[in-house]
């Protein structure tokens, strides 16, 4: 199946011979997708160590490095604003997109707007707390901030991954490309993570949260990247960095440090089981690379056809998986079936249940076939923002 | 069937949504929110722990999660380590979390300080625990963890905030526009009339987007702050229904504690309390506008929720009530409201007459018995009784704020003897701190201004989990020296209360003492800085 992303019309005109001199550096692509991963670990980090040893310090080692990412991807976008504007000749500069004046690779300044956003909603945050208290809930308006700012430096990363990419047309680092799209699905991943527990996994809520969250990424990366199997690839990357999450936290022992304890936990508490995205991301690679580079009215149709075949894989997949993931099977450290659970829960036989699944319940979110339905137009949806993204992506130059 | 309430405990269960970070509020219990007293939410502890003699302070956060403040003043000069815990009413004793360790003040040989985190709305107790050379002891102070406050928005944050905003609009704009406009053109090739349309279009589309992202947090801002609003105790809770009705010769103070706040309870619903001093509630009476006329009294259970008291002879008018009350939770409130009593009822001293309630033998009042002594800054204020007992507020230096109030009073007979002080309700005095405006009260004694109720609740707690045969806490409260307060063992002359005023203002001070079996009220007026 070599080339299965390639063989489509998309590149179907003979690439043109890069322009002497203007090829992107390795080393800031790299290090943006660096601090993309340090973000993403970060975070991943930081909830387990809420849910572990409840909320801590400022200078938490996760904390740490969610802002050593922060830092980083501003550093690294600065940077090249800073050469490009000042130190770059003509040519480089010509390689180069303009905003207010100055000129830098369009993902450093989308890495400098996440930077500049994870900055605003640092003392934001803070004052949040003060005021408020809230810090229970993950979707609060700072949190939402500092989301997009994260957000803005995997996206930046990507972006300047892409550029050089583009450039060179010939799928040099493409490797590099695959991780910084396996980070961008793993932080989608963890901002959806309280709607894809797997006790949630026969509920319509979490198809419909997945229908929007995930098509696109995969269709757009799946679009955008230049090697084989691109959305396989990515989706390799986020099970297998979710799995050494889930493999190595709990190696560490550690206990809660605040009351009320409902739940004594003795070491750190490892994120669920992730989701098995890799067998949709195939479907998705195979149709994508026949009709990769549809316009108009076929690009609606290649996005229907993407959305259902997302939900009709990812459906029976994950109904059947969160099965096992519920039952005692899976209680042992390589799946942390009901080991997920932090200080604060209060164990019960509603561990290995499925939530809102019973029809007298108010907060019941059945999967019905109007639900489906819903999904999928949801689904739908998102392939199509993932084909533009994705077809823009790849045309990214600058 | 009638319904205990105050709380349940709230089994997660599969209607409930996982909340990452982490999940709290969806398994834990709920407690009704409530304050200690009004507008004066930071605990005092004066009294031994262990062989030390101890003022604790415990500033409590206004929002929940919020970091309780905490401030231990061992009077001694010996090397002493002082270690903190939290525990929660919800959960087990041995479910604590690990003791934090507090730090010495700099340039202080015997104050500790350190902070701990109250995660959940409800009833908390702080253990403080004290090892040195001479031995060891703990305390347990009960504390409140409820939203009390809101922090404003300081105005150069405000500004900051905005700046930073207004470069993430801007430059959210400008990247869209670059990316629609120059970032697939090869490099070198200049801009068209098509990418500079695209330019612009990319500009406008993303400057409505943002500009609807924006109206959209913002909106998002205010529901989650109404939401937070909801949940803010700034005065009394819960709310009290108050009427007074003449029975025979005595008129009858009825309450209805909770009509609202407990509505989801049903009608028949009991509300249970712990008993504090060996009473349900405790009710104080301040006559209106003056602050002249003064009682405690302590009305009994007639029903779940309904609580009457027969009222003692005060004045007719209008006055104000300060209700303190403490769940079996632990968690203790004030609920406040005003009434207007009707005149005292021809013949209600008259012998014979049927009486409908029973008068609680520890209320107490003054009206006129005493007039206000004005506090003489830096000197002693004098405050003169009927019978010519005297309470003398020791000289202090100038009251400020968020400062040890100094209220230290020396009790002498009319000759200036030394007055043998007998305890009242289990302490050697009761006082009450109300600021001129009625948006202050608190109840005071002189191990502190916590309620000694809940403080058993956790004793009693920590006792039946430890040993579970046996019911008592770990301080035995039928012992009267344990409950005097430090240096006002049966006996002394002298009371310490400790306190620090809340905020500026004017400030009555109304303290209580028992004496040749007569419980007499001093009134002392104040201002803080």
């Amino acid at each position: 199946m070599q080339g299965i992303s390639e063989s489509g019309p998309v590149t179907s005109s003979p690439p043109a011979p890069p322009l002497a001199g203007s090829v992107p550096a390795f080393w800031p692509a790299f290090l943006l997708v660096l601090a993309a991963s340090c973000i993403t670990v970060g975070i991943m980090w930081d909830i387990s160590w809420h849910e572990t040893i409840g909320r801590d310090t400022f200078w938490t080692p996760a904390h740490m490095v969610i802002y050593l990412g922060g830092f980083l991807g501003g550093c690294v976008g600065g940077w090249l604003a800073v050469q490009y504007t000042f130190l770059a000749g003509p040519a480089e500069r010509a390689a180069t997109v303009r905003v207010f004046g100055a000129r830098a690779p369009l993902g450093a300044w989308v890495a400098i707007w996440g930077a500049v956003a994870m900055i605003t909603s640092g003392p934001f945050d803070n004052w949040w707390h003060n005021a408020y208290g809230l810090d229970v809930k993950i979707i609060s308006p700072p949190h939402a901030l500092l989301g997009l700012g994260m957000f803005g430096i995997s996206f930046g990363a990507l972006l300047l991954v892409l550029t050089r990419q583009n450039r060179l047309q010939d799928g040099t680092g493409s490797g590099l490309f695959i991780w910084a799209g396996g980070m961008f699905v793993v932080l989608a991943g963890v901002f959806v993570m309280e709607y894809s527990f797997p006790n949630l996994q026969h509920a319509a809520i979490f198809y419909e949260v997945c229908a929007v969250t995930f098509p696109f990424r995969l269709v757009c990366l799946g679009r955008a990247g230049r090697t084989s199997w691109p959305a396989t690839r990515v989706a390799a990357v986020y099970i297998l960095v979710e799995c050494l999450m889930v493999w190595i936290l709990p190696l560490f022992p550690a206990q809660a440090k605040l009351a009320p304890i409902f739940n004594p936990v003795t070491h750190m508490v490892p994120p669920p089981f992730p989701l098995l995205l890799i067998f949709p991301a195939m479907a998705m690679d195979i149709l994508l690379s026949r009709a990769g580079g549809a316009t108009g009215w076929r690009r609606v149709a290649l996005a229907v056809l993407l959305g259902m075949i997302f939900l009709a894989v990812f459906v029976p997949v994950q109904w059947l998986f969160s099965k096992f993931l519920l039952s005692p099977q899976a209680s042992n450290w390589f799946f942390a079936g009901n080991r997920v659970w932090g200080y604060v829960n209060r164990l019960g036989d509603w561990t290995t249940r499925f939530w809102r699944v019973d029809p007298s319940d108010p907060d019941a979110s059945l999967l019905t076939i109007r639900a489906l339905a819903a999904a999928l137009a949801l689904a739908a949806v998102s392939s199509w923002l993932g084909l533009l993204l994705g077809g823009w992506m790849r045309k990214v130059q600058r | 069937m009638a319904r205990a309430f105050v709380g349940r405990l709230d089994e997660k269960g599969p209607a409930m949504k996982p909340r990452l970070f982490l999940l709290v509020f969806l398994t834990l219990w709920f407690t009704a929110p409530g304050q200690a007293h009004v507008g004066s939410p930071n605990v005092f502890y004066d009294g031994m722990v262990g062989p030390w003699r101890t003022r604790i302070t415990i500033r409590v956060p206004g929002v929940v999660p919020g970091r309780a403040e905490i401030m231990v003043q061992v009077q001694s000069r010996e090397p002493v380590s002082v270690a903190f815990t939290p525990l929660s009413s919800m959960t087990a004793i041995s479910n604590a979390p690990p003791a934090e360790l507090a730090q010495p003040a700099r340039g202080e040989t015997n104050l500790y300080t350190g902070e701990l985190w109250l995660m959940t709305d409800g009833a908390y107790s702080i253990n403080v625990r004290i090892r040195g050379p001479s031995g060891e002891g703990s305390v347990q102070i009960p504390v409140n963890s409820i939203a009390t406050t809101q922090l404003p928005l300081p105005p150069l944050l405000g500004q900051i905030l905005l700046g930073l905003g207004l470069f993430l609009f801007c430059g959210g704009i400008a990247i869209v526009a670059a990316a629609a406009g120059e970032s697939a053109l090869p490099p070198g090739v200049l801009p068209g009339k098509a990418e500079v349309r695209k330019y612009g279009k990319a500009a406008i589309i993303s400057g409505v987007v943002l500009g609807l992202a924006l109206v959209g947090g913002k909106k998002w801002w205010n529901s989650e702050e109404k939401d937070f609003r909801s949940r803010l105790r700034e005065g009394g809770w819960p709310d009290l229904a108050a009427t007074v009705r003449i029975e025979g010769s005595q008129r009858i103070l009825r309450l209805i504690l909770g009509q609202t706040a407990f509505a989801s309870y049903g009608p028949n619903a009991k509300l249970q309390l712990a008993t504090d001093h060996g009473k349900l509630l405790h009710l104080f009476l301040v006559g209106q506008p003056s602050h002249q006329a003064f009682a405690h009294i302590h009305p009994v259970r007639q029903a779940g929720t309904t609580f009457e008291v027969a009222l003692p002879p005060l004045p007719e008018g209008d006055y104000e009530l300060f209700c303190d009350l403490t769940l079996e939770s632990g968690l203790s409130s004030t609920a406040t409201n005003s009434v207007h009593l009707p005149a005292i009822p021809i013949g209600v001293a008259a012998a014979g007459t049927a009486i409908y309630l029973e008068p609680d033998p520890d209320d107490s009042w003054a009206a006129n018995s005493a007039a206000p002594a004005r506090e003489n800054s830096g000197g002693e204020t004098i405050c003169r009784l009927s019978g010519g007992t005297q309470i003398i507020w020791k000289a202090h230096p100038p009251l400020r704020a968020q400062q040890d109030a100094g209220l230290q009073f020396r009790v002498l007979d009319q000759a200036g003897q030394p007055v043998r002080l007998e305890p009242y309700m289990g302490m050697m005095s009761h006082a009450a701190v109300l600021r001129s405006d009625g948006r202050v009260f608190s109840h005071l004694h002189p191990s502190g201004n916590f309620s000694m109720a809940a403080q058993m609740v956790f004793e009693g707690k920590m006792a039946k989990e430890i040993n579970p045969a046996s019911g008592k806490g770990a301080v035995d409260h039928s012992m009267v020296d344990d409950w005097c307060g430090p240096g006002a063992g049966g006996g002394s002359s002298f009371i310490s209360l400790p306190y620090e005023f809340p905020t500026p203002g004017d400030y009555r001070v109304w303290v209580q003492i028992k004496t040749e079996g007569q419980v007499k009220t001093a009134i002392f007026d104040t201002t803080v800085n």
